[in-house]
């Protein structure tokens, strides 16, 4: 697997893609057999507007549900976040770990060195679609249930090229700046955005067509599951992908490589500025390292400022917006009881307290706690062993505990202040839309938001004090994550497995409304309590292992 | 040079049959060695000889299959934390925070460990010459180690513990800081260095250990070994000369002959050795230089030390 370059990416890279491949696959299964039992007739009587916009699609049968469920977002996004990781770690990821310089100290050229690791790229890409078409073709015929008219197989392809257009621009961003993190960051970005955009806009009249300005509309807009495959479509996302490609090719070939070096954040700019400089040398300096928390939190300040700014503007922005749309929202929904909604596994979103919920609680939300948690739990133990500074740390009087204590300080904080970011952007996003959303309610949700985002933080970060590998911590919550995700949002429409919802850490995060009822002690009790345990126990795995080198 | 052990202290080291076997290596076998207060040890070994994953062990940071350590007389394991007020330490292959400066770093650390004075961070960062406000990331890996160097040396320990401190250094800093080792040793304070070059050790040590295939093979003073030291001396002469005319020579263990070029392997008499040899030939020119750690050991040691010849430590 060392032979060529493009061999040691496929060995460097497959697993992640053949993970979310393989979980996704047995998620489609599950789901077809979840919606085998269930009476479909409630989903048919849904108005097309807002099936679409729940990313259902036509209900023809069982199998077109789970499709839409399992697939046309939630593998979507996934599959596309897979490439932007492989796109992202394809050049800047290389320098970032200073291997950049060796690799073409050999006579391989730079174009080629790109070249094949975007080969690699498509290949794994190329098979996870493979996999889940496969899932997709099998699903049905393992949980007996009729799946013609179903396009999977345009569906797959439709991802394919989705998940490609992201990967491209990762790889774009990274061939040009050589920053790992502004190529992850940039395409992730572009991509949610892209999505909210295609999803929203169609809602808001007469500014349908704007949604064609955005790649995701490409990528779904045509229904490929229900109408096969569009090829205009596909040519879009496949010419997009070829032209980053080839910018990434002429930027990768024009610039200076850079070095194995510190980055360069917004605080050392600023403190290199003449205006800022005082107040961020006396923000900077020795403060940052006057312990280990809070060193740790002076880490990841632009993962927490971008994603923080993020959660923030999602709940400025959706305020206004429920207002324009709130008439036709309540007219399509109006026909229909409460229950019917609930099966779909969504508030209410004629309310504005559903609004919010189904908009940013939902999602968008948790997937923004959970990155910059995830990411901080993993890398706590596991990143100072990788980067092989837990020895010297260690070689100073403190404890392993305190060391595990410092960090889960430090990811306290972060969760506290993501926290604080989205309470005051609801606040804001109500008061502007003119919602009157309780506050208090907001602070509940917000509340357990921030204890969910803990949990999996925790989570993570024990992963990280059992292995010491930042890999497996992050990847494994991530998809740990995603499996509680989805048996919350799916076991509960079977009256059978309701009950398993309970296993879920989400289910005591949204479960019983809380920005419409206020808060459950209980749930966030529960919360709590998974949380310190999980703290617990990182402490007692750190405390018996040797560590790595 | 050899300090007689003092009664009334215990060792600065101690180890008691430490033994650390990874899945299908003995990285180090039944390791017992004193190392005394006031003395600066060097521990020599090839690359993998098992030189790192004891001094990892001694520093908690993996723990023995087997046996036990104490450093200044407190459990390596069960009192590592109060270990760690009294010891510097400075990694092999050194790794820092790229992002902190040269003085963040060390304010880090010393307000992990306390009872740092910056007047004398200063000092030492003169003395070797570091340029303490850029970011480590952006330093050269020499540059890098002086300020791992200071990190470990800025808390007056009482235990210093080097794993190859010379690594990357110009060899001005590289005198600079054997004279810092040899201050610490007047001040009765203790120096344990890891190397596995002989040279680099026999200017400041007063005993050295040697490890091969993770078992200590033998502990000597230095002064003693450096009498077993072998000499490479190659001598060039006019006309083509026999070897066995040098066989017969007192103290010469090994000869290679190239025409007009002999190779000697000796560690008798040079004054014996250059009287013979004038006295048989026209000497052109004569080099003389000390005979690899790996070559003395594989002289002295080889049948004490009959460890697998296949795979070392996981380092």
């Amino acid at each position: 697997m060392l032979n060529t370059v493009f061999t040691k990416a496929v060995r460097d890279g497959w697993l992640a893609p053949a993970l979310a491949a393989v979980v996704l696959g047995g998620f489609l299964v599950f789901a077809m057999f979840v919606y085998r039992d269930l009476d479909l007739s409630v989903y048919r009587d849904l108005p097309r507007d807002l099936r679409d916009f729940m990313g259902l699609g036509d209900v023809e049968d069982a199998a077109a549900l789970a499709y839409g469920a399992g697939y046309s977002f939630m593998g979507a996004l996934t599959i596309a976040g897979v490439a932007i990781a492989r796109g992202a770690a394809a050049i800047a990821g290389e320098e970032r770990d200073g291997t950049m310089g060796l690799l073409l100290s050999n006579p391989v050229s730079r174009g080629k060195v790109l070249i094949e690791k975007a080969a690699s790229m498509v290949l794994l890409i190329g098979v996870a679609a493979l996999i889940l078409w496969g899932a997709g073709v099998v699903a049905p015929h393992l949980a007996n249930v009729g799946a013609s008219g179903n396009e999977v197989g345009a569906l797959a392809l439709h991802m394919f090229a989705n998940a490609l257009f992201y990967g491209f621009l990762a790889l774009m961003i990274g061939a040009w700046t050589g920053n790992g993190t502004a190529a992850w960051g940039g395409a992730a970005a572009i991509m949610a955005v892209s999505y909210f955009a295609s999803g929203l806009l169609p809602l808001v009249k007469g500014a349908e067509d704007l949604a064609k300005l955005f790649p995701w509309y490409y990528y779904d807009g045509s229904g490929p599951l229900s109408n096969g495959i569009n090829w205009g479509h596909l040519a879009v996302l496949f010419g997009g992908s070829a032209l980053f490609g080839l910018v990434a090719l002429a930027g990768f070939n024009r610039r200076d490589l850079t070095e194995r070096s510190a980055g360069v954040g917004l605080a050392d700019r600023l403190r290199n500025q003449r205006l800022t400089q005082r107040l961020f040398e006396r923000l900077e300096g020795s403060t940052r390292v006057s312990r280990i928390a809070i060193k740790t939190t002076s880490e990841y300040q632009g993962l927490l400022m971008v994603t923080g700014l993020i959660v923030l503007l999602f709940g400025v922005l959706i305020g206004p917006i429920f207002p324009i749309i709130e008439e036709d929202m309540a007219q399509l929904l109006e026909d229909y009881p409460a229950s019917v909604l609930a099966i779909v596994g969504n508030a209410d979103m004629s309310t504005p307290e559903g609004w919010y919920t189904g908009e940013n609680f939902s999602l968008v939300h948790p997937i923004g706690f959970l990155l910059v948690l995830v990411v901080l739990g993993g890398r706590a133990i596991g990143g100072e062993e990788q980067r092989r500074t837990m020895g010297l740390l260690l070689a100073n009087p403190i404890s392993r505990s305190r060391v595990v204590i410092e960090k889960g300080i430090a990811m306290a904080v972060y969760a506290a202040i993501l926290g604080v970011l989205a309470f005051a952007g609801t606040v804001a996003g109500s008061l502007l839309g003119g919602l009157g959303i309780s506050v208090v309610n907001i602070a509940a949700i917000s509340l357990l938001l921030t204890l969910l985002g803990l949990a999996f933080g925790a989570l993570s970060l024990a992963l990280s004090a059992a292995t010491g590998r930042v890999g497996i911590s992050t990847y494994g919550t991530a998809g740990i994550a995603l499996i509680f995700f989805l048996l919350n949002a799916y076991l509960p429409l079977s009256d059978s497995l309701e009950g398993f919802a309970r296993l879920s850490p989400f289910y005591y995060y949204l479960t019983g409304d809380p920005l419409a009822n206020g808060l459950d002690w209980g749930h966030a009790g529960l919360l709590a309590a998974l949380t310190l345990a999980l703290f617990a126990l990182s402490i007692v795995l750190f405390n018996r292992r040797d560590i790595r080198q | 040079m050899v300090r007689e052990k003092p009664m009334s202290r215990s060792a600065a080291i101690h180890t008691q049959n430490l033994t650390k076997h990874y899945a299908d290596v003995e990285a180090l076998v039944d390791l017992n060695l004193e190392v005394w207060p006031g003395e600066v040890f060097g521990f020599l070994g090839p690359n993998g000889a098992g030189k790192t994953t004891a001094i990892r062990t001694l520093l908690d940071e993996i723990r023995p299959t087997s046996g036990r350590a104490s450093i200044l007389g407190m459990d390596t394991h069960e009192q590592s934390v109060e270990i760690r007020r009294h010891i510097g330490y400075l990694p092999g292959d050194l790794a820092l925070y790229p992002n902190l400066t040269g003085r963040d770093t060390l304010t880090y650390f010393a307000n992990l460990r306390g009872g740092v004075s910056w007047e004398y961070v200063d000092e030492l960062a003169e003395r070797l010459n570091s340029d303490l406000s850029r970011k480590v990331g952006n330093l050269s890996s020499g540059n890098r180690q002086k300020v791992g160097l200071i990190q470990a040396l800025m808390n007056r320990p009482q235990l210093l513990i080097m794993d190859e401190p010379s690594t990357g250094l110009d060899p001005l800093v590289q005198r600079e800081l054997q004279a810092m080792i040899r201050e610490i040793a007047a001040e009765g304070r203790t120096v344990f260095l890891s190397s596995h070059t002989l040279s680099e050790v026999q200017r400041v040590a007063d005993r050295v250990g040697i490890i091969r295939h993770g078992r200590l093979a033998a502990v000597e003073a230095l002064a003693d070994l450096r009498s077993k030291a072998i000499r490479r001396v190659e001598l060039e002469f006019e006309s083509a000369v026999d070897a066995a005319t040098f066989r017969d020579i007192p103290g010469v263990r090994e000869v290679t002959v190239e025409n007009h070029r002999v190779v000697l392997s000796f560690d008798g008499s040079m004054d014996a050795l250059l009287r013979t040899i004038v006295d048989r030939h026209d000497v052109l020119d004569i080099t003389t230089r000390e005979a690899d750690l790996e070559e003395i050991f594989l002289a002295y040691y080889r049948d004490e030390a009959p460890g697998p010849v296949t795979g070392g430590p996981p380092e």
